[in-house]
């Protein structure tokens, strides 16, 4: 009956309780798509790094990713390929030989990271055989089959004053220690959805770069690629239990600012979401307290009645839940909706295509929220509703009978 | 045996920089199925004096008993069920919940009572035929006549099965025929449940049918007059 009561008295002024329901669903509608628009956003830039060149897991020598050297090559990369291409949950294995060096033109030069590629393989681990512009990623088309192909991303011949079929003079340190380098013949572009990947990074076959380096065998880096993103964990424990010499790192590890990133979001969300309906909660209130201060009269009729002052708050309370979940749901349902709509559709931002580029973000964003956001904001509404109600709650307990009931209508 | 016994009540208000004496040294006593109007001008006590009889306002001296109870020796909530049991209230401006239909108001009080669903609606029924309402029994105030609320309003004090009802002036809003027809309704339920009526009033009409009628003047008892 007191539910009853408090929905019933939450309509007495159906246009100030649709004001402050408004208010509730377009400040969380526009706070759930502005926080999917970011998790969108995170996904993106988290995603775009794994599909050019995280991948989910990499295999190092234990000292390769701190000092670099070309010598530092995984012992039994054979071996690990072997087994990884055998794990159930892997479903792209790339080695990869990586050194560090400078790409010079007749205009200008750049540090770039060389990446010799089993070119069969990068596919299957990597994104960038696949997001050619042009020409062909390192012999997959016959015309391509010159002595030293390399494959580099559009920033960097742009800012190189390149294009396909220029030589690229690239130099480094070989396994001696001695500067070395080769002219090569750039025989494809690759564009990915990040500007500053493709400016720093070149890719060539596998065998030139160890036979330029001096190296026999082996290689630095072996990508892997899985098929549920979870498994990170497994796999890494499972490789790691079954060779040694050797270092497992997730795409967590070895990128923390996207991890930083990915775990903040939630709690970048919560503090977003709180600000939003500590705003609303004013509003709230002004309402409740608008109601109460409205029914005096009635307030006191009802305690000089035998209803006692808990019920009093009680009822105060459920209305301030009624009004504040009422608005809640609907703000829900209409993100939720609105952000399924987005994420089909995507929003289009090329107009910002270069800024983007630059964080590794497309210009297509595809907004999006996890499901357990839902419930974490239902108990954000209840909770405002709750702190709203006190104030108000307050006032009617606050009230005295004979003193009520003598206030005017 | 006395309903309602006051002795030596006074209440003084301290509210402005003077005080208010609005009661000073008032002693009556109600005995059963009395009908009773406590009269008096604005300003000689009378709603101060319903008010401290319903547990409402407590007085600065003396004390009061309804029933076998001193009213001074319950705590706030003893008080506050004290009164959903045992008296019921008529308001001058009828003071329904304006959300709820006459029937949902007549069984507020006996939800607040935790009475039984069934028992609710027949006694609800009951008092609703009684104030000769029950056709009207799902329209919400708003869609009732001045004097179809306060009928209302009676059902609703007469649900919990009072000893005592306290109406303050509750012919104040009303028309002369739905004065009457009200007036005529609370003297047939006083003689049938023999509920004890209390009424503060001005109003002539009231005083007329009323069997006892106790003058108020400057918070003292003037006079006390019974019209059997």
């Amino acid at each position: 009956m007191l539910l009853e009561l408090a929905w019933k008295n939450m309509w007495r002024n159906p246009t100030r309780s649709l004001v402050i329901i408004a208010a509730t669903t377009v400040g969380l509608t526009g706070g759930v798509v502005a926080a999917a628009l970011m998790y969108g956003m995170a996904d993106q830039m988290i995603t775009s790094a794994i599909e050019t060149r995280l991948s989910h897991l990499q295999i190092h020598h234990p000292d390769f990713l701190v000092e670099h050297t070309v010598d530092l090559v995984i012992p039994q990369a054979d071996s690990i390929v072997t087994y990884a291409d055998n794990m159930p949950e892997v479903i792209g294995v790339s080695p990869r030989v990586v050194v560090r060096g400078m790409a010079s033109s007749a205009k200008t030069a750049g540090g770039i990271n060389l990446l010799g590629v089993e070119p069969s393989r990068e596919s299957t681990a990597s994104s960038v055989p696949s997001s050619i512009v042009k020409g062909g990623f390192l012999g997959t088309r016959r015309r391509d089959h010159v002595r030293d192909p390399i494959v580099i991303g559009t920033e960097l011949a742009e800012k190189l004053e390149l294009q396909t079929g220029s030589k690229l003079v690239v130099t480094f340190q070989d396994a001696g220690g001695q500067i070395t380098g080769a002219a090569f013949t750039i025989t494809g572009l690759y564009e990915t959805v990040s500007s500053r990947f493709d400016e720093t990074h070149a890719y060539v076959r596998a065998a030139t770069v160890r036979r330029l380096l001096g190296l026999s065998g082996g290689y630095h880096e072996i990508a892997l690629r899985l098929s549920d993103a979870s498994d990170v964990k497994l796999v890494e424990e499972k490789l790691q239990s079954r060779f040694r010499g050797i270092v497992a790192d997730s795409w967590k590890d070895m990128a923390p600012d996207l991890r930083y990133m990915s775990e903040m979001m939630n709690s970048m969300l919560f503090i977003f979401l709180a600000v939003i309906l500590a705003a609303l909660a004013f509003g709230i209130v002004n309402t409740m307290l608008m109601a109460v201060l409205e029914r005096t009269r009635e307030l006191g009729m009802l305690l000089a009645v035998g209803m006692h002052r808990r019920l009093v708050f009680m009822m105060i309370l459920l209305e301030t839940l009624a009004l504040s979940i009422t608005g809640g749901i609907l703000g829900m349902v209409c993100s939720g909706a609105l952000v399924a709509l987005l994420d089909n559709i995507g929003i289009d931002l090329s107009l910002f295509s270069k800024g983007l580029r630059v964080f590794g973000i497309s210009e297509v964003i595809y907004p999006s929220v996890p499901v357990e956001l839902y419930p974490m904001l239902m108990a954000l509404v209840v909770v405002t509703a709750l702190l709203s109600a006190i104030y108000p709650s307050i006032k009617a307990l606050r009230l005295r009978p004979a003193a009520a009931l003598r206030t005017a209508a | 045996m006395s309903v309602v016994e006051t002795k030596g009540v006074s209440k003084t208000y301290h509210e402005s920089t003077v005080p208010v004496h609005a009661l000073t040294d008032v002693s009556m006593k109600l005995d059963e199925k009395e009908f009773a109007a406590l009269v008096g001008p604005s300003g000689s006590g009378k709603s101060t004096m319903l008010n401290m009889i319903g547990g409402l306002d407590a007085p600065t001296k003396g004390s009061v008993s309804v029933g076998t109870r001193d009213l001074a020796a319950l705590s706030v909530p003893q008080l506050v069920e004290f009164r959903l049991h045992n008296i019921g209230f008529v308001f001058q401006a009828f003071n329904l919940i304006p959300v709820l239909t006459a029937r949902e108001n007549v069984e507020f009080i006996m939800l607040l009572q935790k009475q039984k669903k069934r028992e609710r609606h027949e006694r609800a029924e009951e008092l609703l035929q009684a104030v000769g309402i029950a056709d009207r029994a799902d329209h919400r105030p708003s869609q009732l006549s001045g004097g179809e609320q306060q009928r209302v309003a009676v059902a609703r004090a007469l649900a919990s099965r009072p000893t005592l009802v306290l109406a303050d002036e509750p012919t104040a809003n009303l028309d002369s025929h739905a004065a009457e027809n009200l007036l005529d309704i609370m003297a047939r339920l006083n003689e049938e449940y023999g509920t004890v009526f209390l009424f503060s009033t001005h109003d002539e009409r009231v005083i007329r049918r009323a069997r006892r009628v106790i003058t108020l003047h400057d918070g003292r008892i003037a006079s006390d007059e019974r019209h059997d």
